[in-house]
């Protein structure tokens, strides 16, 4: 049976990071601190995620003069919808067996989202 | 001058943009996207202990390309495979007819003999070509071709040894003797290497072509 797509906990709280500000463009560094992370695992998420649809990407110009141009990432519609779905169903998941517990959530606050560029 | 404090800081950050500089380079452009993504971020992070940290991260990145070239490499591999084992069959049918002179070698002659081992090689690599659409393949199925035949020749001479008897192969120098298989491992693997990339250069070439 094969495993369903995108549902390990680093991409699951990437997905929530995403999801939080779906229509802003996010820099892989603010990615890797608002979810803790490692680049190493952060980037083939990021990887996968653009390889099946979920993610576009883009460059930016470079903020000072002689940096590299940064890369920019943004849910698709496609990628939108299927984690939202996603983040409903394990809400009812947790709801339904956690109900009497309450599970502290991992806070973030997106402080570079580059809101419509 | 910089203080001795910074120096490893400043060294670390100097690793990072080096390592992710030969990460770079080991990876086919469409991979080679993402670690440049990592080097666009380097210059936001703080510290160069940091940095190196965040470059490490493009290692995993370059094992995970290279073994995804390399399931594309061996994906390639079962087309090619079936001719490895027309080797090992020819090969098998090779020990047979001299183990027991049908059709007896010793009538037919040597130019014939090794006309027929480089047609089977070259037709080894112009089907891998033709399979894979690469030159390398093909040269890889005449390798295997050449190594199968050349065991068949190993195995031949060591069977005539030992009929001769190992007191006398002892005598006329077994060292020579595995002296001698060894030249026709290398020879068949050269052989097979070059017929079997010949082959599959003809295709591969002729595929190119203008109509």
């Amino acid at each position: 049976m094969p495993r369903p797509a995108n549902v390990s906990p680093q991409t699951l709280r990437l997905l929530d990071v995403l999801l939080d500000q779906p229509e802003a463009w996010h820099y892989g560094y603010d990615l890797s601190r608002w979810t803790g992370l490692k680049s190493g695992t952060l980037y083939p998420i990021l990887i996968r995620l653009a390889d099946q649809g979920w993610l576009t990407t883009r460059w930016a110009e470079p903020e000072r003069s002689g940096r590299p141009p940064r890369h920019l990432y943004r849910l698709t519609a496609e990628g939108t919808r299927q984690a939202t779905a996603s983040a409903s169903a394990r809400a009812t998941h947790a709801a339904s067996t956690t109900s009497a517990r309450a599970t502290p959530r991992a806070t973030w606050r997106p402080s570079t989202g580059v809101a419509g560029a | 001058m910089i203080p001795a404090r910074r120096l490893p800081d400043l060294v670390a950050a100097r690793a990072a943009r080096a390592l992710l500089a030969w990460s770079a380079g080991r990876v086919d452009p469409w991979d080679r996207v993402w670690i440049d993504a990592m080097r666009g971020e380097v210059d936001e992070i703080g510290g160069g202990w940091a940095q190196l940290a965040w470059a490490a991260g493009a290692l995993r990145l370059v094992w995970i390309a290279r073994s995804r070239a390399a399931r594309r490499e061996l994906g390639a591999w079962p087309e090619a495979a079936h001719i490895v084992a027309g080797g090992v069959v020819l090969a098998v049918m090779s020990l047979v007819a001299f183990a027991t002179n049908v059709p007896d070698l010793r009538q037919t002659s040597p130019a014939q003999v090794f006309g027929f081992l480089v047609l089977y090689v070259v037709v080894a690599g112009f089907l891998s070509g033709h399979r894979t659409g690469r030159v390398v393949t093909g040269a890889w199925a005449g390798v295997a071709c050449g190594l199968a035949l050349a065991t068949v020749v190993c195995v031949a001479a060591f069977i005539t040894a030992a009929h001769v008897g190992v007191g006398e192969v002892a005598r006329s120098g077994f060292v020579g003797l595995v002296g001698i298989a060894w030249g026709a491992v290398g020879f068949f693997v050269v052989l097979g290497a070059a017929c079997g990339a010949l082959g599959a250069l003809a295709v591969t070439h002729g595929r190119r072509q203008p109509r």
